[in-house]
């Protein structure tokens, strides 16, 4: 990294001295009489801002919780209606009816049809 | 360090008063740093505004003093790239709203300007912030930390958040790139040694 050549340590050295002479060469700065106040003032108006947007990030929460818990019960009580019909109309039914209702489930893909059709060939 | 840290953990707790003591102890410093980083005299006060703003809003975070000044420079770093990201877009809408000859009309007045200013200074300045301007802004700042700002390794490890050897290859890149670029770049002081013996 270091072998360079004369002409680029000389390069290197020039650029040393520049950048010294850059620093002395810059002006001092001496802050205006409105900085400290003008630092105030923005940091006033972040402040409105940013609690103007946390009302109403916060309006926005409260919103999306209360119509949450609005679907949750709407949810949850048609789901309890819809439950309670099916287990009223098993309830109520007979032990035949039930076996029924259970093999139909597993009867229903057979087509007669089709039985008839492979008899007939 | 310019400040004791019982003077920030006062600021910390919301006094105002500790607060526009640490501004006053830094901000010279600050605006130093800024006027280097970016350039342009007539916008350090604004972005020196800036860094200060956000050391308010985020110096509860601050747990230990050591940590407190790289903290600062890291905010200065960061506040100037925001400015001359902003000033880049802001300058090519400008330029390309005007016509040629008021494009001519600014740099003549710019030029003017110069004359006015002490010669070999200003000289000096054009010379290392051409330069400076032909690299990123990556490389510009880094060099200008650690090159004119004379801030050690160390420091910068705090302000990057690298490691050291990491850091002298990112050095070592930024200079050969700056080095590649300085063609006919005369050395100031052999030029100020040649201006005084002319009569």
């Amino acid at each position: 990294m270091n072998s360079n050549s004369p002409m680029e340590c000389e390069k290197d050295r020039q650029l040393d001295e520049l950048l010294n002479a850059y620093r002395s060469a810059c002006p001092d700065f001496e802050p205006g009489a409105s900085f400290m106040p003008g630092i105030w003032a923005r940091i006033d108006e972040r402040e409105v801002s940013t609690n103007w947007f946390g009302r109403i990030a916060k309006t926005l929460v409260t919103a999306a919780v209360a119509a949450s818990a609005i679907l949750a019960l709407m949810l949850s009580s048609f789901n309890h209606q819809t439950f309670n019909h099916q287990a009223a109309e098993f309830l109520n039914g007979t032990f035949v009816e039930a076996l029924r209702a259970d093999q139909v489930a597993e009867l229903e893909p057979f087509h007669v049809d089709h039985i008839a059709e492979l008899e007939q060939q | 360090m310019l400040v004791e840290f019982d003077l920030i953990q006062r600021a910390q707790k919301g006094d105002a008063g500790a607060f526009n003591q640490v501004v006053t102890a830094y901000r010279r410093r600050i605006m130093g740093t800024i006027s280097r980083l970016i350039g342009r005299p007539e916008d350090v006060e604004d972005v020196a505004q800036e860094v200060f703003i956000r050391l308010y809003f985020s110096l509860e975070q601050l747990r230990t003093p050591e940590v407190f000044e790289p903290w600062l420079y890291r905010l200065t770093v960061n506040a100037s790239y925001d400015y001359l990201r902003k000033s880049r877009r802001r300058l090519e809408s400008r330029m390309s709203d005007l016509s040629e000859q008021q494009v001519m009309m600014a740099d003549a007045a710019a030029g003017s300007r110069q004359q006015s200013e002490d010669g070999e200074k200003r000289r000096v300045r054009d010379q290392v912030q051409n330069l400076l301007a032909s690299v990123s802004d990556e490389d510009r700042i880094l060099l200008t930390l650690k090159e004119v700002e004379g801030l050690s390794l160390k420091e910068l490890e705090k302000i990057y958040q690298v490691n050291e050897n990491a850091l002298k290859v990112r050095l070592f890149r930024a200079r050969q790139r700056v080095l590649k670029n300085m063609k006919d770049v005369t050395p100031p002081l052999a030029r100020t040694a040649k201006s005084n013996d002319t009569p």
